[in-house]
């Protein structure tokens, strides 16, 4: 067993997309729907403004809700943390597409249900995902959340501050933003916390 | 695509919306119409047969060292590799979208001849074969020097491929009107500036140390924008190390969201900021009084020049306090040697200060003490590797890059180049090779190629360049996709893209020097050709063959390779070949050598070879010009996932980004009633108009400017995704101030005023031109 | 505040019309299953009539379902029947019209033994009836998709299938027209009041359903809220509510796939 997770340190990051376009092509993903996006958001007056960059895709919940609401069993969990999908047993209901409180999956034109996998065929050749690797900013590590000594885990515990998403879900993400430029943690989330 | 919370939620509405049409659920209700109803999805590319090649990447000009993946015959991935000191392993979005080029389908596919009597522009034209096509060309070319002499056929060239197109095909035929945008629209004032004090150019890629620095300052320069990859990393990397940052810029940018202080500078007056702070440094007498006294020539005229700049005379003119500027100067002395200020690369702002501007940013870093020195700029050179044995050119082919000079013509029985005498420096000046096309003076220019160069795109006076095409006997363009300058040529000459091809060595000059290979990784598509190949085959029709003695590029490469103990096969498994530096001054000095090749050896404040040619001697702060009132300074700028103007039919990059916006200040968009990402059209001061573009309504500006990205607003309805989306702050820029230093041309000297209440041009969604584009 | 994006989040609506034409023959079928099973309880004489109303609406269902799925013809539908998801709504509501199918056809043929098809029909039809506002519900990402739904839904739905018995001249449906057209506008007005009274995204929310439907789900409930007034015509008495509790399921399903992540 472990758990793969993954980390982006929003001081370093930069919103350019590399990872972005990289997921793109290593996973074929069609035009019109995204694994993998970048959220840019300022906030503040001139001249005192705080711009994140938030690069945003499956967050790979300990406690995926879309997991329990695929009626086929083609939505799960692997042994390593990985939410999956297993294509051939999706019958593209769009229950976990519905269940999904990050906007992660789409449906694929091939009609089935997709979204980031981690890279799992990169991961399982002990590589990284795609993303990770070309990232100019190197702002994002990868890793097993139980080795102490895999990137991510030294990288949250590098960290000045560690924030989730959406954490009032109770999805248990295992994709961590760090080091928020916002003194207040994620920008847009402020509402999600209090409720 | 930029949205804001409320058109997020339109956004949604806009679903519900198609849906009532019911074209979104068609699309969902049948997706790919009727499959094999056993069919697995379609297996990944990564599980079949993969092979990989070596390149380094065309999508900029960074050109950053790649492996190319090949499955079933096709480019499926690009990566970097650790190996090659400018990718390191990584690749920005465009690199990443490099397959997306090649397998664009509406890239150029064979050669073609414009038909006989139609209007340039018209865009008709016939299929031809490439001899016939080389034919047309030479038969024309002949013509052109039997009535004008060889130098009048232009050459304008970006890309690798201009090697063969600005440097060696013009010194072969015998011309000195070989040019780069790369210059004079880009880089001239920071390499004329750069000459006259170091002795040495900037050239290639900006020489900071970023691994060494512990203070930056950053002025107009747009890092995480402009993603030139190894520098992003870089200056990542120092900020995650903890190194402080500094960010002058009107606007704020991204690097200005990394920054502790952002100083939203008013436009034009950087060179009064730089002053002062070289008068702090001075004044406080906290500059490196060792390295000036050892390394400088000038520093008694530089202090009594720089008294009158103090930081209230800035202040009043920067609209940064006077505290601020005193702050910032003392804590760049704090951090020196290890405290930089980086020089940009597109650097032609306002034209008469251009230069000025960058010799007082080079001043400023070397009172800091960090020329040559760890956490400043590092000194580099560009690897030797020798030239394939050919006979002399007649003209002497300018050194590629940036920092090309002009090729001079000295004893040789041909004309000077066309720009010369307009400006003191030692760059070609492109967008003066326009005029004479129309006036024929100072001699007729009638014959023009153009590689790779977007002439409506980069050149400023878009009118005034087709009127100059208009006027010509012959324009070539050699290109991947039909741009909307490549229409009004008499000649199209399809180019593979860079993963089809072969090119020349790229040597490039680095804190380790280093060589890497482009190797194909697939075949050419359709009827496309490599520029070595086209060069070639066209120098044969002139009656240049002697000068092309190679067979092929193979043995043209392995011929060079060999000069340095490799070969083509060894370059195939390696890719790059890493040598060592000198980027210390220490470096140097151990080989009792002088890195400085200015006439006194010494870095320079004072220019005697500037006050001998009745020009300032020292930089001076000159008043910019100001625009008439309703109007906004245009400001314009790069996006993370495009190159100038060249990315913008990639599929992958324009679902990244599909159309600019023009970037207003949240006060001014009130006071005009424009909202949020509302279309607008931008009008210029000679009423040439652009748009419709949407309002991006932020507090990231101030209000005496707008920004727009560069690169969209094409008008070429032959690229599909490209056509009509946004608007060009080419086109806006009908005025430039040429630089009397470097032939630079100052671009933001337009202004614009905002139009609203422009009708939405109801693009359809990119995915959708790609579904259309894959049926048609 | 404003936000830029470099590629967008898959936000558009995963449901479209044909979703909702299901959400109207599962209204209809689960109903349909529940009246079946009364009247197998209560001995009712037209039970095989309604066994075999039953079976029709279950398969018309059944084929808008497979119509609408982009895996028509890759036959992944069996998985559901050999996989264990009692978390999963739809696993639930398959399972509920299957079991409803297979014991009304038997009731039809009246073969069998009748206790076990009313011990099926008992569990299929509740499954049938509760499922469509589980599906919703299930996701507490979605704020207009609140649990007063899981009430909702199975009142609007079992009068979506009464008003349709009484179109038929059901002389028993009549008298349930009322009080469940009556019971939907109490629970619509407590979903509306639940939203609008909730923490900031259920504000949100409703500010959002008011915007994009506000004026039609206020028709919604005004359809069903007039049926003791114009009782007394038949057509009108079925059609009219019918029409209400139509409206608002649709808008729920509808606009309900919006969620403020990123707001």
């Amino acid at each position: 067993m472990s758990r793969m997770a993954m980390a982006i340190d929003l001081a370093a990051c930069v919103g350019c997309a590399a990872c972005s376009v990289a997921c793109k092509h290593e996973n074929e993903v069609p035009i019109g729907v995204n694994r993998l996006w970048i959220r840019n958001t300022t906030i503040g007056t001139f001249p005192n403004l705080v711009t994140e960059f938030r690069p945003e895709q499956c967050l790979h919940c300990e406690n995926p809700p879309c997991v329990p609401v695929c009626p086929t069993g083609c939505c799960f969990v692997r042994a390593d943390g990985i939410v999956d999908i297993e294509p051939m047993k999706c019958i593209g209901c769009s229950a976990c597409i519905a269940a999904c409180p990050y906007d992660a999956r789409y449906m694929h034109p091939d009609g089935y249900v997709s979204k980031c996998d981690y890279c799992k065929h990169r991961v399982e050749k002990g590589e990284l995902p795609a993303c990770v690797t070309t990232c100019p900013t190197l702002c994002r590590s990868f890793g097993d959340l139980d080795d102490p000594d895999s990137d991510v885990s030294i990288a949250l515990r590098g960290a000045r501050r560690v924030d989730l998403l959406r954490p009032g879900l109770g999805t248990g993400p295992k994709l961590y933003y760090l080091n928020a430029p916002a003194k207040f943690g994620l920008v847009g989330e402020e509402g999600q916390r209090s409720s | 695509m930029k949205l804001g919370r409320r058109d997020f939620i339109k956004l949604s509405c806009a679903t519900v919306g198609a849906l009532a049409v019911g074209s979104t659920a068609k699309a969902q209700l049948f997706p790919g119409g009727f499959p094999n109803p056993f069919r697995p999805p379609p297996g990944k590319w990564f599980e079949g047969d993969v092979t990989t090649s070596y390149s380094y990447c065309e999508m900029c000009f960074w050109k950053c060292g790649m492996k190319v993946s090949v499955e079933g015959g096709k480019v499926r991935k690009v990566d970097g590799y650790v190996e090659n000191p400018k990718s390191r392993g990584m690749l920005c979005p465009r690199g990443q979208a490099a397959p997306a080029t090649t397998y664009d389908p509406d890239r150029l596919k064979k050669p073609l001849i414009r038909v006989e009597g139609s209007e340039r522009g018209a865009g008709q034209y016939r299929e031809a074969s490439w001899d016939e096509a080389f034919d047309y060309i030479a038969e024309k070319m002949f013509a052109i020097r039997d009535e004008h002499g060889t130098e009048s056929v232009a050459f304008m060239g970006h890309g690798t491929g201009d090697e063969w197109f600005a440097s060696y095909l013009p010194g072969a035929w015998g011309t000195p009107n070989a040019a780069k945008p790369s210059v004079s629209l880009c880089t001239a004032p920071r390499e004329t500036a750069s000459v006259y004090t170091f002795g040495r150019g900037i050239a290639g890629h900006e020489q900071i140390d970023w691994d060494e620095t512990d203070y930056i300052v950053l002025i107009g320069h747009h890092i995480g924008e402009d993603t030139h990859n190894t520098q992003l990393q870089q200056f990542a990397q120092a900020l995650t190390r903890g190194a402080e940052l500094v960010v002058v810029d009107p606007r704020f940018s991204v690097a200005a969201a990394k920054a502790k202080d952002w100083l939203p500078i008013k436009p034009a007056t950087d060179t009064a900021l730089l002053l002062a702070w070289i008068n702090v440094l001075i004044e406080e007498e906290i500059y490196d009084a060792e390295y000036v006294e050892k390394y400088t020539l000038g520093f008694e005229q530089l202090a009594e020049h720089a008294a009158q700049y103090t930081p209230e005379w800035a202040e009043a003119i920067t609209e940064i306090p006077a505290d601020t500027i005193r702050r910032i100067a003392r804590e760049m002395a704090a951090h020196a040697p290890r405290a930089v200020l980086p020089v940009g690369r597109h650097v032609v702002w306002y034209g008469h200060d251009d230069s000025h501007r960058m010799r007082a940013l080079y001043f400023v870093n070397i009172l800091l003490g960090n020329y040559g020195m760890p956490g400043g700029y590092f000194l580099c050179d560009a690897p030797i590797v020798d030239t394939f044995p050919a006979p002399e050119l007649p003209l002497a082919p300018a050194a590629g890059g940036c920092g090309s000079g002009p090729v001079e013509v000295g004893d040789s029985p041909f004309r000077p180049s066309v720009d010369r005498g307009k400006f003191f420096g030692t760059a070609t000046s492109v967008q003066e090779f326009i005029e004479p096309m129309i006036t024929g003076e100072p001699y007729p220019v009638k014959g023009l190629f153009a590689y790779g160069v977007n002439l409506f795109h980069s050149i400023p006076m878009v009118e005034r360049t087709k009127e100059a095409l208009r006027h010509l006997d012959l324009y070539v363009a050699i290109d991947i996709l039909p741009m909307e300058h490549v229409m009004w040529a008499d000649v199209i000459l399809p180019e593979c893209t860079f993963l089809e091809r072969h090119d020349d060595l790229n040597l490039v000059a680095h804190k380790t020097p280093f060589i890497q290979a482009r190797f194909p990784a697939v075949e050419p598509m359709y009827d496309s050709k490599p520029a070595w190949w086209i060069a070639r085959e066209l120098g044969i029709k002139l009656g240049l063959g002697e000068y092309f003695p190679w067979e092929d590029i193979e043995e043209y490469l392995d011929r060079r390779l060999s000069s340095i103990g490799s070969s083509l096969e060894a370059m195939a498994e390696q890719g790059t070949i890493v040598r060592r530096g000198r980027p210390y001054i220490a470096d140097w000095e151990r080989l009792n050598r002088n890195p400085f090749d200015t006439p006194s050896g010494q870095l320079e404040f004072y220019s005697e070879r500037f006050a001998e040619a009745g020009l300032d001697p020292l930089p001076v702060f000159i008043d910019p010009m100001e625009g008439p009132s309703g109007y906004y300074r245009l400001l314009y700028g790069r996006s993370p996932v495009h190159t100038f103007a060249r990315t913008h039919n990639n599929a992958v990059l324009m679902e990244m980004e599909s159309e600019n916006s023009v970037w207003l200040n949240t006060r001014e968009a009130e006071r005009l009633g424009v909202s949020h990402l509302e279309y607008v059209y931008l009008e210029n001061q000679d009423g040439v108009v652009e748009g419709p573009v949407r309002a991006n309504v932020t507090e990231r500006i101030r209000q005496d400017c707008v920004y727009i990205t560069h690169g969209y607003g094409h008008k070429a309805p032959l690229m599909k995704l490209a056509n009509g989306r946004g608007a060009s702050d080419t086109h806006l820029q009908t005025r430039y101030d040429l630089d009397p230093y470097s032939g630079g041309a100052g671009l933001r000297n337009n202004w614009v005023r905002i139009v609203p209440g422009a009708p939405d041009p109801q693009h359809k969604p990119i995915a959708q031109l790609v579904r259309e584009r894959s049926q048609a | 505040m404003m936000t830029e994006f470099y590629a967008l989040p898959n936000t558009e609506h995963f449901w479209h019309w044909p979703t909702l034409i299901h959400f109207f023959l599962v209204a209809m079928a689960g109903g349909a299953a529940v009246i079946t099973t009364i009247a197998l309880l209560t001995k009712h004489p037209k039970v095989r009539t309604y066994a075999l109303v039953t079976m029709v609406l279950i398969v018309l269902d059944l084929i808008t379902l497979w119509v609408e799925s982009p895996a028509r013809f890759r036959f992944t539908h069996v998985w559901i029947f050999l996989s264990f998801a009692p978390a999963a709504p739809i696993w639930l509501g398959a399972w509920g019209l299957s079991i409803s199918l297979v014991a009304s056809f038997f009731v039809w043929l009246q073969k069998g033994p009748r206790a076990l098809w009313a011990t099926l029909l008992i569990i299929g039809s509740a499954l049938a009836l509760i499922y469509p506002g589980l599906a919703l519900a299930a996701n507490i990402n979605r704020p207009l998709w609140t649990p007063v739904v899981l009430i909702l839904f199975p009142l609007t739905g079992m009068l979506t299938v009464i008003s349709i018995a009484h179109l038929f001249k059901q002389d028993w449906a009549k008298r349930w027209i009322a009080p469940l057209s009556l019971a939907s506008v109490a629970m619509g007005i407590v979903y509306l009041a639940g939203l609008a009274m909730g923490g900031t995204e259920a504000r949100m929310a409703f500010d959002y359903l008011m915007g994009h439907g506000g004026l039609l789900f206020a028709l919604g409930l005004v359809l069903m809220a007039i049926v003791p007034v114009i009782r007394r015509v038949p057509v009108v008495a079925a059609l009219v509510p019918l029409a209400g509790a139509t409206i608002i399921r649709s808008l729920i399903v509808e606009v309900g796939q919006i969620q403020f992540f990123g707001f």
